[in-house]
């Protein structure tokens, strides 16, 4: 599955990366604002987002996710920090596939793509 | 012309005419009537010489000479003239009291004057005055007289000396030999004219006995005093008995106790006078000092009013303004003129007069204060009205207005500024738990350059979870309401739910069970704790549960006193064989020193069918600091 992060924190991005890369994904060099991620997920066509809503610029992932899905199927993941009501609602608008809360982001992603499995013809096949 | 009479009519008006000129003419006396009389009884009758003299005498010979009668006067000792009368030797009786018990005797003519008894003493003597101070007291009376016949039947105890004549007794009075005599007034009067002794006796005290003075008849001779009543009528209107009372009495006599009444009355009206006046000059004092302090009250109140910089203002019960400070002038832009008389509505706008009305009438209505806050002109006012209870009136109210804008700008600045420090210190904590789970992500990264060290990768996991331990706390204070404590139910919830599911448990396998009903927790307590926590997790997740063992774990955080709480982990799971004190791995020292050191705690570790671990600590060890 190929993967593009959305994350605005280098670190989190590696760390998140290496774990991914170890679950056998693909992984997107990862991009920190939502107008980056918009242009990138058009170019790329990536399999999947990962999109922190925290980020830097003026999007939020929300928006950007927004704008992605407003030409593109592509299922999106949020990542947040915080468990707030108002985020969540906004963020259901777009239809994302998780909306995972930190932390243990990535044990909770492997169960989410664990039970995932695209509809025939949206996107690539899945890795397994 | 016809004469007016003529034949028989001419002879009846001749009788007639001469009929009418007899009526003119006075008949003859039939008889000359005797009349008799008290020798010694001046002013009324007395002998002058050998000539009868006397008020009395006089009256009756005008009535004589009024009514035709031939009248023969002889004066002499009382009781011979009305032995006289009684006997029938005489007709008339001239001068006699009518009495009731003589009326059985005599019959009396009409009343020529009012005759009073009286007490006489010497000058200066006040001892009686009434016939009650009498009693054993020698008195002077003359013989016969109605008052000595009175005293003796109604007074015993009072000693009667009997004299010939008033005058008589009148001299003992003066010359000591009594101390009080009981005379009749005019006689008495006469006699001290008489013997020169005005200024050495007196009268005192009320009347003893009054009577009518009047002309007396043998019962059964009453026909003799018609004529004389006639007489005594036409004398008395045609002035002559008052000629007769001036000559012989003097004027109309003033009686004692008239003359002492009037004196009593006119002192009275002195006292009362004079009470009057210092009743009017005290008032006067008391109405100019009242006056002067209404004034000063009024004056107190006026430049109160004139000078206040709060805003104050008096209604009666109509909201109709009575008095306003004078600063209201500046607020409204009109003279307090203006103002005054006026309702809210008259010149505030509609809704500033309807909230104005509308807190007035709570006012009246609830009889409680009120305040509300205003905004009038672009400033705001804070105002305070309260009611005004008159007795016998209605309630009416008065307030202040104050204006509190800039009081309002700084709390609003504050309360900003406040709101600014909170979303800093948010900010921060975020920022924190952000880089702490940066440093986590170092050191994972950098362990992933050893992936065969097994041992590495332990370590920088547990150093991960020791590090979420502490971000979970900035987490939960960024995301609380309270920037100073966490919930502690929340926190360990949260704690243990993430470690099960960092280290892969199934949360079908192994249970958590957490009860926490302690306060919540400040920073400086929850992060050792959570830490704490961190170790007993890790240590139940690696070697409670081999094997796909299911098990439960039960977390517990309750305060057992204020300032003292408990926490209490334990598993069921396989247990292991540990001693604290000599515990080598880092995870056991580091509970032990949490518990011990910072938390200032006891720690009991056990192994019963699992892990038990108890950490009785102290939980106010810290203040709040934010």
């Amino acid at each position: 599955m190929r993967i593009l992060q959305v994350e605005d924190e280098a670190i989190s991005a590696l760390q998140m990366e290496l774990a991914l890369k170890r679950l056998g994904h693909e992984v997107l060099p990862h991009v920190a604002t939502g107008e980056a991620a918009i242009a990138r997920a058009e170019r790329d066509n990536p399999d999947l987002v990962l999109m922190d809503i925290r980020l830097a610029g003026e999007m939020d992932g929300i928006q950007a996710a927004a704008a992605i899905r407003s030409v593109s199927a592509v299922p999106i993941v949020f990542i947040t920090g915080y468990d707030d009501a108002e985020i969540r609602d906004r963020a259901s608008g777009v239809g994302p596939l998780a909306y995972l809360i930190k932390p243990n982001v990535i044990v909770k992603l492997k169960i989410v793509l664990d039970a995932y499995r695209p509809a025939p013809g949206e996107g690539d096949a899945a890795p397994r | 012309m016809p004469p007016l009479f003529r034949g028989p009519s001419r002879l009846f008006l001749c009788a007639v005419v001469i009929s009418l000129a007899s009526c003119g003419v006075k008949s003859p006396p039939e008889r000359t009537l005797r009349a008799v009389g008290d020798a010694n009884f001046p002013p009324f009758t007395f002998l002058e010489g050998e000539e009868p003299r006397g008020f009395v005498v006089d009256l009756l010979r005008a009535v004589a000479e009024k009514k035709n009668l031939r009248v023969d006067i002889h004066l002499m000792g009382w009781s011979a003239a009305m032995d006289e009368v009684r006997s029938g030797k005489a007709d008339l009786l001239i001068g006699v009291s009518d009495l009731e018990d003589r009326r059985a005797y005599l019959a009396f003519s009409d009343r020529m004057l009012t005759m009073r008894s009286l007490l006489f003493v010497p000058e200066g003597s006040y001892a009686y005055t009434r016939p009650e101070d009498l009693k054993g007291v020698v008195v002077g009376v003359e013989r016969g007289d109605i008052v000595a016949e009175y005293l003796g039947r109604v007074y015993p105890n009072i000693l009667l000396r009997e004299y010939e004549t008033q005058s008589a007794a009148v001299e003992a009075l003066a010359s000591g030999e009594i101390p009080v005599a009981a005379l009749d007034y005019y006689s008495g009067l006469r006699s001290l004219q008489r013997l020169n002794l005005q200024g050495q006796v007196k009268v005192i005290g009320d009347p003893l006995l009054e009577s009518a003075y009047c002309f007396g008849a043998r019962k059964g001779n009453e026909s003799v005093l018609f004529p004389i009543n006639d007489g005594l009528e036409t004398l008395k209107g045609d002035g002559t008995v008052r000629d007769l009372q001036e000559r012989w009495i003097g004027l109309t006599p003033v009686s004692s106790r008239y003359r002492r009444y009037t004196l009593y009355g006119l002192s009275a009206l002195g006292g009362l006078a004079a009470v009057l006046l210092i009743w009017n000059l005290s008032l006067r004092v008391a109405v100019r000092r009242r006056t002067q302090e209404l004034r000063e009250s009024l004056e107190q109140f006026r430049l109160y009013m004139e000078y206040s910089p709060v805003y104050m203002f008096f209604k009666d019960e109509s909201l109709v303004y009575r008095a306003l400070s004078r600063n209201f002038e500046d607020l409204l832009g009109l003279p307090l003129a203006q103002l005054q008389g006026k309702r809210a509505s008259e010149y505030y706008s509609p809704d500033i007069a309807e909230r104005i009305d509308e807190a007035d009438r709570q006012v009246l209505e609830g009889g409680q204060p009120v305040e509300s806050i205003l905004e009038i002109g672009g400033r705001t006012f804070k105002t305070i009205r309260f009611p005004i209870h008159r007795v016998g009136r209605p309630t009416c109210l008065a307030g202040f207005y104050i204006d509190v804008t800039e009081e309002m700008r700084s709390k609003e600045e504050l309360l900003a500024s406040l709101r600014d420090k909170e979303a800093l210190l948010r900010e921060l904590y975020h920022r924190t738990r952000n880089t702490l789970q940066v440093i986590g992500s170092l050191l994972m990264l950098q362990a992933a350059e050893y992936p065969e060290n097994g041992e590495l990768q332990d370590l920088v996991a547990s150093a991960e979870d020791r590090i979420g331990a502490i971000a979970l706390v900035h987490q939960l204070l960024f995301e609380g309401r309270d920037l100073s404590r966490v919930s502690a139910r929340e926190y360990i919830q949260a704690l243990c739910s993430n470690l099960l599911e960092n280290h892969g448990v199934d949360p079908g396998r192994v249970r958590l069970e957490v009860d926490v009903s302690g306060r919540p927790l400040l920073l400086d307590v929850a992060i050792p704790l959570g830490l704490l926590i961190d170790e007993l997790v890790t240590n139940s997740c690696k070697h409670a549960f081999p094997e796909g063992r299911p098990g439960t774990i039960r977390v517990s955080l309750l305060d057992r006193e204020p300032g003292r709480s408990v926490f209490r982990y334990s598993d069921d799971g396989v247990g292991a064989d540990f001693d604290l004190r000599t515990a080598r791995s880092l995870g056991l020292r580091l509970i032990q020193t949490i518990a011990e050191r910072q938390l200032l705690g006891v720690v009991t570790m056990e192994n019963r069918g699992g892990l038990i671990c108890v950490v009785d600590f102290r939980s106010d060890l810290y203040g709040e600091r934010v």
